[in-house]
C-alpha cells in the first residue's frame, strides 16, 4: 500500500490521513464542493473534488469514487465509517480494478449486511441470539411469529441498521399497526421491505466486542465497549470496561466475537454488537458492523493498539497482532452539533469559537477549527472527546473538566448533555440502559 | 432512441426497462448484456447507452488507456451540461462530475473542437469518462470557443473548468 483515496469525510477522514501520514504512505481524500474548507483537505496528499454537496452524487457515488481514486493512481481505497463503508458495491468494484479495499472480504460484508444471513452465521458458530423468527410477509405471519418469540417483541428490518425500520411491539392488538409501519419504512429507507420479530430485551445495555482477523481464520478481540447511552438508537458517550459485566461474562462474550470472526474468516477490524440482558445476565447477538467503529479509540485508549494503522497492515498482508493487555478505563464523549435542549435537533453553523481541551490522557479527533463552518448536508459529528485514566471513578472526574474546558460557540453541542450525563447518579453507580436518555426526556 | 443499434436490445425493451426503473424506488440501474451496458441514473435525469464492439478493457490512469476503450467513446451519450458565467464575460463549461477528460470521440479523431469554433448550444465539445462509462458535455451556451483549459486524458474534478467560451452577441 503507497498510497490510499480515502473515501470520507469529516473527523474519520483525518484520523486515516493521520494514521497513513505516520505508516509513511500517501493520501488523497475525496471531497464534496462543500466540503473544501475541511481539515482533512488541508492534511491530506492531495485532494479531489468528487461532486456536490449532496452525498448521493458524491460520498455515495461508487463511479465518482472509484474513477477519482484510479485518476488519482491509488492503490488502496479506505472507506472509513457510514457512506459506502458497508456497500459490497464499492468492495467488488475495488477487486475489480486492482485497488486494495481496506477493509473485510465481500462475502462478510454480505453475509453480515443481512440481519437474517447474520444470525445463521452467529447460531453455527454457536454465538447465540436474540428468540427471534424468520422473515415475516404479512401482519398474520407477524402475529404468528410473535406468539413464539413471546411480548414484548420488536419488529426489525432485515436489511436494516441504525434503529430504522425498527418496530416494539408491546401487546398482540399493537401489531398490524406496527408491521405496516416498519415494513413500510424498512422499504423506504433500504429499499427491502423485508422484517422479521425478535424477543425485545428490556433494560437493555449494548455491549460491542472489537476484533481484529486475518482473513484465514485467525482472529483476536480487544475487549469490550459499552456504548448503552443512546437517544433514538444513536449512541452519544461509549466506554470500555464496561461498568456491568463480571469478568466471567466478559470473557464470553469475547469469546463467542472471536468464534463468530473465526468461523467468517473474517479479514480486518470489526465490531460484533451484543444486547446484554442486566436482569437475567443473557447476552445475545445483535449484529456485526464490517467497518471501523467511531467509537473506536475507546479501545486504543485502553489497549494501546492503533485500529486503523492495524486496518492498513492488514490489507497489505501483514500478520494479526497479539491479543494486546488492558489497562485502565477510557471514556468518549461524541461533541455533536446538535442541541440537547430542543431534542438533539442538527445545527449547522460557523464555529466562531473552537477549542478544545488538551492534556495528557485526552484525545480530541475533529475535522473542525475555529472558523469552520459546519455544514448542513452531513451528520452532526463535530468531535469525540475521549478520556482515560485508571479507573471509571478518575475518568468521570477528568471528562467533567475536559468538558467544562471545551470552548465552542457559533453552534449549541452535546457538551451540556454530557456534563449533566457525568454528574448523574444512576449513570456514574453503574451506566444506563438503552432507553434511559429517551425516557429521561 | 433510434441510436440503438444492437438487436438484443429494441428501444420498446428500453422504454420499458426505463418505466420498470420510474416506477422502482431504486436511484439508478446497471444492465450487462454480453458487451452491451446499460446505465440509468433517476435523478439528474441521464440515461447512457454504451453498446461497445469492444469493451474497455481496463481503465487506470490518464496514460495507460488503450485504443479499445476509446473505441468506446465513440458511443452517444447524453448528459445535462454545466455552464458557468465568469465575471470576464466569458461562459465556463464545467465538469458536471469526476472523471477523465477527452476532447475528442476516439484516439485518433480530431478533437470536438479546438479554440476559436463557432458551437451552438447543443454541440459536444467533450467527453467525460467515469468507470467506462462516456458522457457528452455540450457547450451549453452558442459563442465561440476562446480556450481548452483541460488536458486531454486527465482527471478532471467536479465543478472544474473545462473550455471558455465567449458568447454570441444575444447568446
Amino acid at each position: 500500500v503507497r498510497r490510499v483515496f480515502v473515501a470520507n469525510r469529516g473527523e474519520i477522514a483525518v484520523r486515516i490521513i493521520r494514521a497513513c501520514e505516520a505508516l509513511g504512505i500517501e493520501t488523497v481524500l475525496g471531497y464534496s464542493e462543500p466540503d473544501r474548507e475541511t481539515l482533512g483537505v488541508q492534511e491530506a496528499t492531495r485532494a479531489v473534488c468528487i461532486g456536490p454537496a449532496a452525498a448521493r452524487e458524491s460520498y455515495l457515488s461508487v463511479p465518482a469514487i472509484v474513477q477519482a481514486a484510479l485518476g488519482t493512481d491509488c492503490d488502496a481505497l479506505h472507506p472509513g465509517y457510514g457512506f459506502l463503508a458497508e456497500r459490497v458495491e464499492l468492495r467488488n468494484r475495488c477487486d475489480e480494478y486492482g485497488l486494495t479495499f481496506v477493509g473485510p472480504k465481500a462475502e462478510s460484508i454480505e453475509a453480515m449486511g443481512d440481519k437474517l444471513r447474520s444470525r445463521a452465521l452467529a447460531d453455527d458458530a454457536g454465538v447465540p441470539t436474540v428468540p427471534g423468527s424468520d422473515a415475516v410477509a404479512t401482519a398474520d405471519a407477524a402475529r404468528e411469529a410473535a406468539e413464539q418469540v413471546g411480548y414484548p417483541a420488536l419488529i426489525k428490518a432485515s436489511a436494516g441498521g441504525g434503529g430504522r425500520g425498527m418496530r416494539p411491539v408491546g401487546s398482540p392488538a399493537q401489531l398490524a399497526t406496527a408491521f405496516a409501519a416498519a415494513t413500510a419504512e424498512a422499504k423506504e429507507a433500504f429499499g427491502d421491505g423485508r422484517v422479521y420479530l425478535e424477543r425485545h430485551v428490556e433494560k437493555a445495555r449494548h455491549v460491542e466486542i472489537q476484533v481484529l482477523g486475518d482473513g484465514e481464520g485467525r482472529a483476536i478481540d480487544l475487549g469490550e465497549r459499552e456504548c448503552s447511552v443512546q437517544r433514538r438508537h444513536q449512541k452519544l458517550l461509549e466506554e470500555s470496561p464496561s461498568p456491568v459485566l463480571s469478568d466471567l461474562l466478559r470473557e464470553q462474550i469475547a469469546r463467542a466475537a472471536v468464534a463468530l470472526a473465526q468461523r467468517a474468516r473474517y479479514l480486518s477490524a470489526g465490531t460484533v454488537e451484543f444486547v446484554f440482558d442486566e436482569r437475567t445476565g443473557e447476552f445475545f447477538f445483535l449484529e456485526m458492523n464490517t467497518r471501523i467503529q467511531v467509537e473506536h479509540p475507546v479501545t486504543e485508549m485502553v489497549t494501546g493498539a492503533d485500529l486503523v494503522a492495524e486496518q492498513l497492515r492488514l490489507a497489505a498482508g501483514e500478520t494479526l497482532i497479539g491479543r494486546p493487555a488492558h489497562e485502565g478505563h477510557a471514556i468518549e464523549c461524541r461533541i455533536n452539533a446538535e442541541d440537547p435542549a430542543r431534542g438533539f435537533a442538527p445545527h449547522p453553523g460557523r464555529l466562531t469559537r473552537w477549542r478544545p481541551p488538551e492534556g495528557d490522557d485526552i484525545r480530541v479527533d475533529t475535522h473542525c477549527y475555529e472558523g469552520y463552518t459546519v455544514p448542513p448536508y452531513y451528520d452532526s459529528l463535530l468531535a469525540k472527546l475521549i478520556v482515560a485514566g485508571p479507573d471509571r471513578p478518575a475518568v468521570i472526574e477528568r471528562t467533567i473538566a475536559a468538558l467544562e474546558d471545551f470552548e465552542v460557540e457559533g453552534v449549541p453541542t452535546t457538551i451540556p448533555f454530557h456534563l449533566e450525563l457525568m454528574h448523574d447518579e444512576a449513570f456514574r453507580a453503574r451506566g444506563v440502559d438503552t432507553r434511559w436518555v429517551d425516557e429521561r426526556r | 432512441m433510434d441510436r440503438m443499434t444492437d438487436p438484443g436490445l429494441t428501444a420498446d425493451d428500453v422504454r420499458r426497462i426505463l418505466q420498470l426503473v420510474d416506477d422502482s424506488h431504486y436511484g439508478e440501474l446497471r444492465l450487462e448484456i454480453g458487451d452491451l451496458r446499460l446505465y440509468v441514473r433517476k435523478e439528474g435525469e441521464t440515461a447512457t447507452l454504451a453498446p461497445n464492439g469492444a469493451a474497455p478493457a481496463e481503465v487506470r490512469g490518464a496514460g495507460k488507456r488503450g485504443a479499445a476503450e476509446k473505441e468506446a467513446a465513440r458511443e452517444e451519450t447524453m448528459e445535462a451540461d454545466e455552464s458557468v458565467p465568469g465575471d470576464d464575460g466569458l461562459v465556463y463549461v464545467t465538469a458536471p462530475m469526476v472523471g477523465m477528460f477527452y476532447r475528442a470521440p476516439g484516439p485518433d479523431q480530431e478533437a470536438f473542437v479546438e479554440p476559436g469554433a463557432d458551437v451552438a448550444e447543443d454541440d459536444v465539445v467533450c467527453l467525460i469518462e467515469v468507470m467506462k462509462l462516456f458522457s457528452s458535455i455540450t457547450a451549453g451556451t452558442k459563442g465561440r470557443v476562446k480556450e481548452v483549459l483541460a488536458e486531454n486524458g486527465a482527471m478532471v474534478e467536479y465543478g472544474q473548468r473545462l473550455l471558455a467560451i465567449e458568447p454570441a452577441e444575444g447568446a
